[in-house]
């Protein structure tokens, strides 16, 4: 599937995989809608598994229960208050996503920020007219939410703190915070002091959301117009404002940011405080909906907003399909569970499983491109007939092998000097195991090639600070950045350079291919400790620069 | 932009271009066959439970249904797994009106406030609303639109029985464990616990009865911790006021024995179990629905906010396994004849112990707490609302 | 009861259930240190134990059940490393939406199976294998002896795959290949290591390892399928952040499992040792939810501690959550 180890066989692969410069936007919506319909698939031959026809299912699903039903106003609106909380969690997920910040604690900051605003709602009870009791509702949960994200991030700037795992931590304890509010244990102030159980109270009824009626029967929720016009708020915001730009930036390369002249810190945590804000509205809203706390307050939004977020690709419009899809899955199970009970409610899980299993899946092919190469089998056979030949021809064509041994050195040299001890160490048990098998000794020898040069000696540690800021540029890149059109310019320049510098070395070393093993052993001993010596001084520059 | 826009219309175009062929292709609408009268309950584990307490009333509307000449597959609507949260109850509640239900059932105590709230409702107002263990009714005031009632029962009578059961089980002044979600924090489970409890003393005066609080319902791994430390600390019976049968098969595997909860645990621990208090929830099911079915205006009149007992066999045991003592079946009818005749009730200042024969003996005795202090008379409203001590005997580890 | 008949009971209850844990802690290690930031814990310790437990039953056999349950377990892990790593998809929501679906299959097979779900006491052989064996003179050492010698196979079994895993990372080629890995994939890429390989293997191997642990739990539990609640019970997420807590070092997971153990235990059995020790009086005074809190707390103040003191022996692995693209490196 992947490449072959080229430090092996040599030769120009069967697949190679690139990354794409361009997605194309067509081909992205048609494997999205591909993979619904083939989840819808599956699921319908659960479905029928159980005797249950599944298109009718599906359309009681797909139309969340609307049709033939007298109260299909009622639908709307409920499928309205939990389609608000998911697009709003997603939209502030995907803002701190873009950051490449994985904020996982959507859950918890959507907890935190329901509990601000409903004691705000019992605190404050009828002091304020009910919409300036939701815009504090609002206000209140999602400064605390934010607070709650901004402690995260803060820990993630100065020390590196890793935010998916605290972020996780901080879920479970802003949930255990919540159980414990429900119960009589140490406060009762969001309880029901009526009822004989712990409960938690109805808020007062100026905190209600406030909806627009007179559409028939059907009253509007005025949080949905505010989700609507906070995402072409967010969309403005990524794509046309200063702040949107340095958001893209950070996300794809601290160290660009930083040479840019960007305060990378403030970027983060000012994002992630709004990322965590934006949550918490959205819990502020909900708990206005629904008149009330509960334990189960988020319905899962942190867990599914990732999802879509990430469905989405962080895209403001795609996140309110995306949220929109999911919603009328998961609301849509619901009512046709309802009708069908043969068929198990768990099955809107399966189904969203399978979504994203094969949307994500088939992520890949929109991102990379797949090369296979046949003429790869014909090479074999000429490699078969005349093997001296192929080797010559395979070391003088751009072998990536090359490129990257001047980008090991920097790679090393970058990398703290824990890890590095500990590559270098690994670096070395296998250049000792390559010894002891004749095949292996090229590689030692071309890995060599910048070393054993005593001119390309003295000039290492400067080539390597050099190197440093490219390859530190791809190692910290992951998946779907797309390059700007002068960024991918410069590398390619540098590739270009680092080949050419290579080609000459390696022209150069072509006559050491036939020496005997013991030379190399000599030589690559040397360079070893060489290496090690120039990785010791690469690591302090490496330091300063940081 | 002009991009992504064409690109949201041909999304869109796609989701109703294929909406118009499924719904071509199933006919014009998506109802099923519904003939007559829909019941719609709202479940709060799921409807495919093989034991517990949804379970239990799922069994029980399912056979009402059944006796009163209805098809459950056609005409019970369900919504399971629902938790005690307002948006979601209400998004059920909703689910079943839109279906055309007329009687909606609430099995959870948490959805009191939103099924109050849609019975307030004037579009609602054919629908009847009820809900279990609840205690709000439409009696409460006039805002109500339509007939809503809450019902539960006398499941202490049931308890009192196998406290008999335990009782005889366990040696003369042992100790008898009881695993409870909650004790002294809800009227139901506390009431619970010492019907149990003075069960046990009428045949076994001497026992303790060691109650383990969990905190909270549903947490199987817990009911099993805490039925274990119970054996652990020497209990030779261990009831339970839980829904899963974690404690019975502690039990089971410890060699001790047992009283489940809401079903017949016998299978799961066939050489510890002895008997459970069980719900027929199909008496109250059969009475609700059929009133609401051929009676509605009246329904508030007939079915009140039920709360039956042993004589309407609303609440019972189940079958005696063959783990009890030979006398327990004896002595536990004696006593059932004395509830479901009126002269005696548990919480009644009058206590039962049996004679050398077998016959019941009264001794008139106040009801003591456990500190001593007498407990005063005890009603209906104490039992099911306000009751917050335990009687003498009772302890909590 | 005496102050050592409690302690022992107490001592036993901590290891009996919580080395569940142990499993799920050591396969998210082995995840972790290749680089991979396996959040499907809990989904695969659900399913790998559904699947364990049934095969179990079937055959009889707790070889087979453990074998069963590793190699589920192991599919999943396939499913990840396919996805995340050759695909090169994002290993959070991946992890993520492996928990939901493992979490939905579980409920699927189980009420789907319904009255048919196989009993635990149906299986004799199966099930005696998981009793608890009996050291003779050892178990019969006071307050200790019964908590570390008398314990089910399945704990042993535990400690020894803990142990080995530890051993494997810290001292073998292979295993400083995988914190190679883990750590610069770009540097050790280069030096010849065939990343997919050890990705591939050291996820799946973990995964199965979390299968495990779902067998445990399912034996536990005696087998007995509920339909709204899962065996494992929030247990993955306890062990993601165990993985923390024990600096990615197998050996001291097994002392980590310990100390979370020692919480959640001491919530239920606090009663129980207050009337034998009269000094502890004061956990009573402690609320439910805080027992249930404390491990994510902690280890929250572990992960702040150890980053801000930057650690010399910080082994969290700087390649961790990151996906490893040869062309970009």
């Amino acid at each position: 599937m992947a490449e072959k180890d080229l430090t092996k066989k040599k030769q120009a692969p069967l697949i190679r995989i690139t990354k794409r410069a361009h997605a194309n936007k067509w081909f992205s919506i048609g494997i999205y809608v591909g993979a619904i319909v083939i989840a819808l698939l599956i699921g319908a031959v659960l479905i029928a598994s159980v005797k249950v026809d599944p298109f009718a299912f599906y359309q009681k699903m797909l139309t969340i229960g609307t049709i033939g039903n007298k109260f299909a106003y009622k639908n709307i609106e409920n499928f309205i208050a939990s389609f608000v909380p998911l697009l709003l969690t997603s939209l502030g997920l995907s803002l701190s996503f873009k950051m490449r910040f994985w904020n996982i604690g959507g859950e918890g900051q959507f907890i935190i920020g329901a509990i601000t605003s409903a004691a705000l709602a019992i605190a404050i009870d009828d002091a304020l007219s009910p919409i300036l009791m939701i815009i504090v509702m609002a206000l209140g949960g999602g400064i605390a939410a934010g607070i709650y994200g901004l402690f995260t991030a803060v820990l993630k700037v100065k020390f590196g703190t890793n935010e998916t795992l605290m972020t996780l931590m901080l879920n479970y304890i802003a949930l255990y915070l919540l159980k414990y509010f429900q119960t009589r244990h140490g406060t009762d102030f969001f309880l029901n002091p009526n009822s004989a159980r712990p409960i938690f109270n109805l808020l007062p009824e100026n905190s209600w959301m406030i909806t627009i009626g007179g559409i028939g029967r059907f009253s509007l929720n005025i949080s949905l117009i505010f989700a609507l016009v906070f995402t072409v708020f967010i969309y403005i915001y990524l794509n046309k404002t200063k702040h949107g730009y340095e958001i893209c930036v950070v996300g794809d390369s601290k160290r660009t940011a930083q040479y840019a002249g960007m305060n990378v810190s403030k970027v983060i945590l000012r994002t992630m405080f709004f990322s965590a804000f934006i949550i918490g509205m959205a819990s502020a809203f909900h708990v206005s909906t629904t008149n009330t706390l509960s334990e189960s307050i988020t319905n899962d939004v942190g867990w599914t907003g990732i999802v879509v977020a990430w469905l989405a690709r962080l895209n403001p419009i795609g996140v309110v399909i995306a949220s929109l899809l999911i919603s009328i899955l998961q609301f849509g199970c619901v009512q046709a569970c309802a009708t069908y009970s043969a068929v198990d409610s768990n099955v809107a899980d399966l189904l969203q499983g399978i979504i994203l299993f094969i949307v994500l899946a088939s992520d890949f092919f929109i991102r990379y491109k797949v090369n296979i190469d046949l003429s790869y089998f014909r090479r074999r056979k000429e490699q078969k007939a005349a093997p001296a030949f192929a080797e010559a021809t395979a070391v003088s064509e751009p072998t990536s092998d090359v490129t990257s041994d001047n980008e090991v050195q920097a790679v090393i040299c970058d990398a703290n000097a824990e890890s590095s001890d500990v590559t270098a160490a690994a670096v070395e048990e296998i250049k000792t195991e390559a010894f002891e098998q004749p095949e292996k000794s090229e590689t030692v020898i071309t890995a060599d090639l910048p070393h054993s040069d005593t001119e390309s000696e003295a000039n290492a540690p400067a080539e390597e600070e050099k190197q440093d800021s490219d390859v530190i540029e791809s190692t910290e890149k992951t998946d779907d950045s797309e390059k700007s059109e002068a960024e991918k310019s410069d590398t390619l320049k540098k590739t270009a350079k680092k080949t050419s510098t290579a080609k000459k070395t390696v022209s150069a070393k072509k006559e050491t291919v036939a020496k005997p093993k013991q030379t190399t052993k000599k030589v690559s001993g040397s360079s070893a400790k060489a290496k090690t010596g120039g990785a010791k001084k690469a690591v302090k520059t490496a330091k300063e620069d940081k | 932009m002009k991009k992504k826009l064409t690109v949201l219309l041909l999304v869109l175009v796609m989701i109703v271009a294929s909406l118009g062929a499924l719904t071509a292709l199933t006919g014009c609408n998506g109802e099923t066959e519904n003939e007559g009268f829909l019941v719609g309950a709202i479940y709060i584990n799921s409807k495919t439970d093989n034991s517990g307490y949804t379970y239990a009333h799922h069994q029980g509307i399912v056979k009402a249904m059944k006796e009163l000449g209805m098809n459950p597959d056609t005409q019970l609507k369900i919504v399971d797994n629902v938790p005690e949260n307002n948006q979601q109850v209400t998004n059920a509640i909703d689910a079943l009106a839109g279906q055309g239900c007329q009687l909606i059932i609430g099995i959870s105590f948490g959805y009191g406030d939103a099924m109050a709230a849609a019975a307030k409702k004037p579009e609602y107002s054919d629908i009847i609303f009820t809900h279990a263990t609840g205690a709000m009714s439409s009696l409460d005031s006039d805002d109500y639109t339509t007939s809503f009632n809450n019902y539960f029962g006398r499941i202490y009578q049931a308890r009192y029985l196998s406290g008999i059961a335990a009782g005889l089980k366990a040696s003369q002044g042992g100790k008898v464990g009881y695993v409870a979600a909650f004790g002294t924090e809800y009227a139901e489970t506390c009431s619970g616990i010492n019907a149990f409890a003075l069960g046990v003393q009428a045949v076994n005066p001497t026992a303790e009865v060691i109650v383990k609080e969990l905190g909270t319902w549903g947490d199987q791994t817990k009911e099993r911790q805490a039925a274990v430390e119970l054996a652990n600390i020497g209990c030779e019976v261990i009831a339970q006021h839980c829904d899963s049968a974690q404690p019975q098969i502690v039990a089971q595997e410890k060699g001790i024995f047992g009283c489940g909860y809401n079903s017949d645990m016998t299978s799961e621990a066939p050489d510890a179990h002895l008997t459970a208090p069980i719900w027929n929830w199909n008496v109250y099911y059969k009475l609700a629905i059929d009133t609401a079915m051929n009676d509605p205006e009246n329904y508030m009149e007939k079915v009140t906010n039920y709360y039956g007992g042993l004589k309407e066999g609303f609440v019972d045991i189940s079958p005696l396994s063959k783990n009890v003592t030979e006398d327990t079946a004896a002595k536990i009818e004696k006593v059932r004849d004395l509830i479901v005749s009126g002269k005696w009730d548990v919480f009644t200042d009058v206590k039962l112990s049996f004679d050398a024969e077998g016959n019941i003996v009264k001794t008139k005795s106040p009801l003591l707490k456990a500190d001593g202090t007498e407990a005063g008379d005890v009603d209906d409203v104490v039992i099911k609302v306000t009751m917050n001590y335990y009687v003498k005997g009772v302890s909590e580890k | 009861m005496d102050i050592a008949e409690a302690l022992g009971l107490f001592i036993f209850a901590i290891i009996s259930y919580n080395i569940a844990l142990l499993y799920g802690t050591v396969g998210e290690i082995l995840n972790e240190k290749a680089g991979s930031l396996n959040l499907g814990v809990e989904g695969i310790m659900a399913v790998g134990g559904m699947g364990g437990y049934l095969i179990g039953c079937s055959t009889d056999s707790m070889f087979a059940a453990l074998l069963g349950a590793f190699i589920v377990g192991g599919l999943c892990g396939l499913l990840f490393a396919f996805l995340t790593v050759t695909l090169q998809a994002n290993q959070n929501v991946i992890g993520l939406t492996i928990t939901t679906f493992g979490l939905a299959v579980y409920f699927f097979i189980g009420r789907g199976l319904g009255d048919k779900f196989p009993k635990l006491a149906d299986s004799p052989s199966f099930q005696n294998a998981f009793k608890a064996v009996d050291m003779g003179a050892l178990s019969d050492i006071p307050v200790i002896g019964k908590a570390l010698f008398s314990q089910s196979p399945l704990v042993y079994l535990a400690i020894a795959i803990a142990i080995v895993a530890g051993v494997f990372l810290k001292r073998t080629k292979a295993g400083l290949r995988v914190r190679a890995v883990g750590e610069n994939p770009g540097a050790a890429d280069s030096a010849g290591i065939n990343i997919t390989a050890v990705k591939y293997t050291n996820i799946i191997c973990g995964t199965g390892i979390m299968g495990l642990g779902g067998l445990y739990l399912s034996l536990y539990m005696g087998g007995s399928f509920e339909g709204s609640a899962t065996w494992t019970n929030g247990l993955g997420w306890i062990a993601i952040a165990l993985v923390i807590f024990a600096n990615w070092k197998p050996i001291a997971a097994i002392f980590g499992t310990l100390i979370f153990g020692l919480f959640f235990t001491l919530d239920t059995s606090k009663l129980v040792l207050i009337d034998a020790m009269p000094f502890l009086s004061f956990l009573s005074k402690i609320p439910t939810e805080l027992y249930s809190a404390l491990p994510f707390i902690i280890t929250a103040i572990v992960l702040i501690i150890s980053s801000v003191r930057k650690h010399k022996n910080n082994n969290e692995p700087s390649a961790i959550g990151l996906n490893y693209f040869r062309e970009e490196r």
